[in-house]
């Protein structure tokens, strides 16, 4: 049955959505069932990651986060965590960053969309451009305007309008 | 051996290797202006056969009767192309002397580097190309269809003569082909298109660029089949594999028709490869432990062994099978590694050259325009949908995920 437009997606409705698309990424309840975690193999290029798919259910306001546990992602080398693409970046424990999968100021995602549907293909999605990413240091994937990675928007911070560093 | 798992981005890759070793639409051209002159040089005035050649007949046999030609690849860029050349035996040729006038009568062709004797056939060296004109005398009337006898004539041993049938070889390869989905061939014609191939065969003063530019080649739409794609593969793959071995390897024919034999994989490429090597080697397991030698027949000769010169021995089968296992493991190890583990695998499967083409091609390829992206259920992210609905009925289950863009941001906790 369709959920009418505007409408939250109930913590049913995703885990039915996501048994039905990714049998495979298995939920548990996390943080005293405040959190469904889904956890489970995700195909990057070829190679399937173990990956955690993480959702505070019952905060309208809270984006599903992806975290990607083994093997995990690691920079270029001679490069910062800081540098990889499209991170949500941890500045605490930059291991541990999310991956950032949609332009919010587009509203690519809300939450009356479907994990399943979008959030998990976006993911694989990212492992695939990640690893391309890797063999020569190019981003291949769709980008929102601006900078693709957080180092990148520090840089331009530091930089004066005549191009100097601060 | 997951060869009931789908590969879709190693699909790619295995697709871009395969494109990689094509001949180009000119190449193309070149070759096929090559076979058209054989008949118009040994019709020459000063031909020492010219009378013989009158109701002489040329056409392909091998690899590009089957649209499976790819260049050799241990060595240099080089083409083997082979033909057919009919003509009635002489009275009282002996088939040493068949071979030795037809040797003879070569000389001159143009742009030919080198023309070797060999024991069923002459070779026309050219740069980046070999040309095997195997002679056979047709049978006589009532004939089936392009039925004859070659010649063999060794350096030591007694002369022989073999009856063969490479045309209906070829029919009955094409009729045991599965063609591909509509997408799927339509795919696999977009990234040739796109590709920088390179022209290899050099055209000399055989013939103006305009003439050969004017004359363009029918291509053949069986090459883009899955089971020819295998076939390909492993063609390379062996080829490369016995560059630095003394021992003979399985002949070309005889890998043709097993992969004929193996149904289309509803799973693609790297599955239909996976199926193709496990079915050589169940046959070599099923010859060793039998102890009987593989006999292969010809479907439209029945007569004709194409295992008639290999395998002689236990020794040469288990090589194979050695081979045959080392490419389901790689491909299996692949299955599982990430895209920089993938083009070492590839180095080793298919050469450095062409794995480094087909990574650069797939990258190439690749959007960075936000649009709909593909996935399969269960597995992830698809680059190229088409690639795994190669069998009409397709095995996987794709769907669409809305377009989006990656954005870099900050985590709040």
């Amino acid at each position: 049955m369709k959920t009418k437009p505007g409408k939250p997606r109930s913590a049913q409705v995703q885990l039915n959505r996501m048994r039905h698309r990714w049998p495979d990424l298995r939920p548990r309840m996390l943080e005293e069932g405040r959190v469904i975690a889904w956890i489970g193999p995700l195909r990057g290029f070829q190679m399937k990651y173990e990956v955690a798919v993480i959702w505070e259910w019952q905060n309208p306001k809270a984006v599903p986060l992806v975290h990607v546990l083994d093997p995990p992602i690691e920079p270029r080398p001679g490069t910062d965590f800081i540098d990889l693409p499209h991170l949500n970046y941890d500045h605490q424990t930059p291991e541990d960053s999310a991956l950032c999968l949609f332009d919010p100021d587009a509203r690519e995602w809300d939450s009356t969309m479907l994990i399943a549907d979008r959030i998990v293909p976006w993911a694989s999605e990212w492992l695939h451009f990640y690893e391309i990413w890797h063999l020569d240091g190019v981003w291949r994937g769709s980008n929102a305007p601006g900078p693709i990675s957080v180092g990148e928007i520090l840089r331009q911070r530091q930089e004066v309008p005549d191009g100097t560093r601060a | 051996m997951p060869l009931d798992d789908t590969a879709p981005q190693l699909d790619a890759l295995l697709l871009g290797t395969v494109l990689e070793m094509e001949l180009s639409p000119r190449d193309n051209q070149v070759a096929s202006k090559r076979y058209n002159l054989i008949p118009e040089h040994l019709q020459r005035p000063n031909s020492p056969i010219r009378r013989y050649m009158e109701t002489a007949l040329v056409y392909p046999q091998g690899s590009r009767a089957i649209g499976a030609t790819i260049v050799h690849g241990a060595d240099d860029d080089r083409f083997d192309l082979d033909a057919i050349l009919e003509f009635r035996t002489p009275a009282g040729w002996t088939p040493r002397r068949v071979l030795d006038e037809l040797h003879a009568a070569f000389e001159g062709f143009p742009d030919v580097k080198k023309i070797e004797r060999c024991t069923r056939c002459i070779q026309l060296q050219f740069a980046f190309m070999h040309l095997d004109v195997t002679p056979m005398d047709p049978d006589r009337d009532p004939r089936a269809e392009r039925v004859g006898e070659i010649y063999h004539s060794p350096d030591e041993g007694r002369d022989e003569r073999f009856r063969v049938n490479p045309y209906g070889f070829g029919q009955d390869f094409r009729a045991r082909i599965t063609m591909p989905s509509r997408s799927f061939q339509d795919h696999v014609r977009d990234v040739r298109s796109k590709l920088q191939m390179k022209d290899r065969l050099v055209p000399g003063n055989i013939m103006a660029d305009a003439d050969i530019d004017a004359l363009p080649e029918p291509i053949d739409p069986i090459r883009d089949a899955p089971q020819v794609i295998a076939l390909k593969l492993m063609k390379r793959y062996l080829n490369l594999r016995y560059a630095n071995r003394d021992e003979k390897r399985p002949v070309s024919v005889y890998l043709s028709k097993i992969a004929a034999e193996v149904p289309l994989s509803p799973f693609g490429i790297c599955a239909q490869l996976e199926s193709y090597a496990a079915e050589l080697d169940k046959r070599m397991a099923a010859a060793l432990e039998t102890g009987r030698r593989p006999e292969e027949r010809n479907p439209a000769l029945w007569e004709e062994n194409f295992n008639d010169r290999w395998p002689k021995h236990d020794r040469e089968m288990k090589l194979f099978r050695m081979d045959l296992r080392h490419l389901v493991s790689e491909l299996a190890r692949a299955r599982s590694s990430s895209l920089t583990d993938t083009r070492k695998i590839f180095d080793g499967l298919f050469g450095e050259r062409v794995s480094e083409k087909a990574v650069r091609a797939y990258i190439d390829g690749l959007s960075s325009t936000a649009g709909v992206a593909h996935y399969e259920h269960n597995k992830g992210f698809v680059a190229n949908p088409a690639l795994i609905a190669a069998a009409p009925k397709k095995a996987t289950q794709v769907s669409k995920a809305p377009a989006h863009h990656f954005h870099p941001g900050f985590r709040d906790k």
